[in-house]
């Protein structure tokens, strides 16, 4: 294939395309072309497009003298392809004849920097004639124009946005602050309340202890504990008799089981190992029972001692002479 | 290679291989058709480009034998356009290889006339183009004219203008345009491929052609 062409070899992606239909690419530029067009529809497009350019150049006479041969020689041959060159001289001949059959004034002012002139009435947009640079920079100004007023409008109803989320955000805060104090104080008040509350319980407390103890202290508690007149006479024999006195008892509530009243009067006194007399009472009167007769005394807790303690008995005559009835040993436990 | 030697059974596609064949162009039929049609005209463009005088014919065939290979459960691993073209460049070899080639090709050249033989017929090609033209919305005939009304500079700036007028891209406008030209080329081939033979070469009197 001859390259040293008249044609302009630019290098360009057009110019590969150019020698591509004239068939003047090597076969491995040309399987390289095709990959291309056959892989992207854009390439594609373009090479129909310089088809299209290289076919109207030639009709029009567009072509230089070389190019022209040239293209007389690889292209047209085709059968095909020379339907597209017939095609292409029709539609040039056509289009010729169509905008010279239009009112002069719009030819001339098309070539001229003036107003748009009506060629086919029913399409406004194809009207505008080639103004040139001046109805470009027009549009040009309308557009900076509008974007400016786009910009200032959307600049301000960002601007009104970002106050009202500023003004919602800074009442949040202030009701986030409000509700931080009432917080505040409420826990202050609860802690005084519990303090409060603290001293209360404690001193419900001392007076629940002193209650108890006071309680402890007034209420009486008796102990009973029972002898029998025999007990007196065989003391010696029988032992020491356990009495456990628990804390806090107050009294001893002994008990003497008589047969019978053989004395108007009776005397019962506690006395310690050694013989002292701790307690006595005298003038005591029996009893009478369904069992016989009976002595009852209330000894204070607090005149046993802990251990051994001798409890005497004597009767009492009518003549007030003393008789001794016995003695016995009472071992006592306090708790 | 004349179309009636090729083997009329190979032209011939099922209905099955047809159908799977435009299931693996899109999912949707609507779909599936454009882009059939899309890649046949792709590929009578490039046996074009190849110097065939039967693209069409061509192009059928490398459709049947995608077609016939999808239906025999060939997986395509790539693109199906590039498995296509890669059809074709195989459909275009065998082309070139057959003797009848040649014989059509100097069968054809037999009765080329000059680059002046194109005149002939011109008159034929321009009425039909009118008449083509009539089928065209306004729209798209008035941009037809305006695109393609001047070679000279002027034009480029027209094409820009015509382009910020519609709201599109001059690519686009290409786009259009193109679409808009081989719409007409067809219907004006078709045209002038109704007219009786040798009317083309009868005279310049458009009425003796109509």
């Amino acid at each position: 294939m001859n390259r040293g062409m008249a044609m302009e070899r630019t290098g360009s992606f057009e110019d590969l395309i150019e020698q591509y239909l004239l068939g003047e690419l090597t076969a491995e530029e040309q399987i390289e072309l095709e990959d291309e067009y056959f892989a992207d529809p854009f390439k594609y497009e373009q090479v129909c497009k310089v088809e299209d350019q290289l076919i109207d150049r030639y009709v029009r006479g567009a072509l230089l003298p070389a190019d022209r041969e040239r293209f007389e020689r690889c292209y047209s041959t085709n059968p095909k392809r020379r339907e597209h060159v017939k095609f292409a001289k029709a539609l040039t001949q056509v289009v010729n004849e169509t905008l010279a059959s239009r009112p002069a004034a719009d030819s001339a002012e098309a070539r001229a920097a003036g107003p748009p002139v009506k060629a086919v009435p029913r399409m406004p947009e194809f009207r505008t004639p080639a103004r040139g640079p001046r109805f470009g920079m027009g549009l040009a100004l309308t557009a900076a124009t509008l974007l400016i007023l786009f910009g200032v409008t959307w600049f301000a109803t960002e601007t009104s946005r970002l106050r009202a989320q500023l003004a919602a955000a800074r009442r949040e805060l202030k009701d986030e602050q409000d509700r931080s104090e009432m917080l505040t104080g409420e826990i202050t008040a609860l802690g005084a309340q519990g303090n409060q509350l603290a001293q209360e319980r404690d001193r419900l407390k001392e007076e629940l202890d002193a209650a108890q103890a006071a309680a402890s202290q007034s209420a009486p508690t008796s102990v009973f504990f029972a002898l029998s007149l025999d007990a007196f006479r065989d003391s010696a024999s029988a032992g020491p008799r356990p009495l456990v006195i628990g804390r806090g008892t107050s009294d001893v509530r002994l008990r003497v089981n008589l047969s019978q009243a053989d004395f108007p009067g009776y005397q019962i006194e506690l006395l310690t190992p050694d013989g002292k007399q701790v307690f006595s009472r005298k003038g005591l009167k029996a009893k009478v029972t369904k069992s016989g007769a009976a002595l009852t005394l209330n000894v204070p807790a607090i005149k046993f001692a802990q251990g051994d303690n001798i409890v005497g008995l004597s009767g009492i005559s009518a003549t007030g002479e003393t008789e001794s009835l016995g003695k016995v040993i009472i071992k006592v436990n306090k708790r | 290679m004349d179309s009636t030697q090729l083997n009329r059974k190979e032209l011939e596609l099922t209905p099955q291989a047809f159908a799977k064949l435009l299931a693996s162009l899109a999912p949707s039929s609507e779909a599936a058709g454009e882009r059939y049609e899309q890649l046949r005209r792709q590929l009578i463009k490039f046996f074009e480009w190849r110097g065939s005088h039967f693209p069409d014919q061509l192009a059928d065939e490398t459709l049947n034998r995608l077609a016939r290979k999808l239906d025999q459960g060939e997986e395509i691993e790539k693109d199906v356009t590039a498995f296509t073209f890669g059809i074709a460049r195989f459909v275009f070899l065998e082309a070139l290889k057959s003797p009848d080639t040649r014989r059509a090709a100097l069968d054809d050249f037999t009765g080329l006339p000059g680059p002046t033989g194109f005149q002939d017929d011109d008159d034929l090609w321009v009425i039909c183009l009118r008449e083509c033209l009539r089928g065209v919305s306004d729209e798209n005939r008035d941009l037809i004219i305006e695109y393609y009304q001047d070679e000279r500079r002027v034009k480029i700036d027209n094409r820009r203008e015509l382009a910020a007028g519609l709201g599109i891209s001059l690519n686009a406008l290409f786009s259009r345009a193109k679409r808009t030209r081989d719409k007409l080329e067809r219907c004006v081939t078709s045209c002038v491929g109704r007219k009786p033979p040798g009317s083309n070469m009868k005279g310049r009197n458009s009425a003796t052609c109509r």
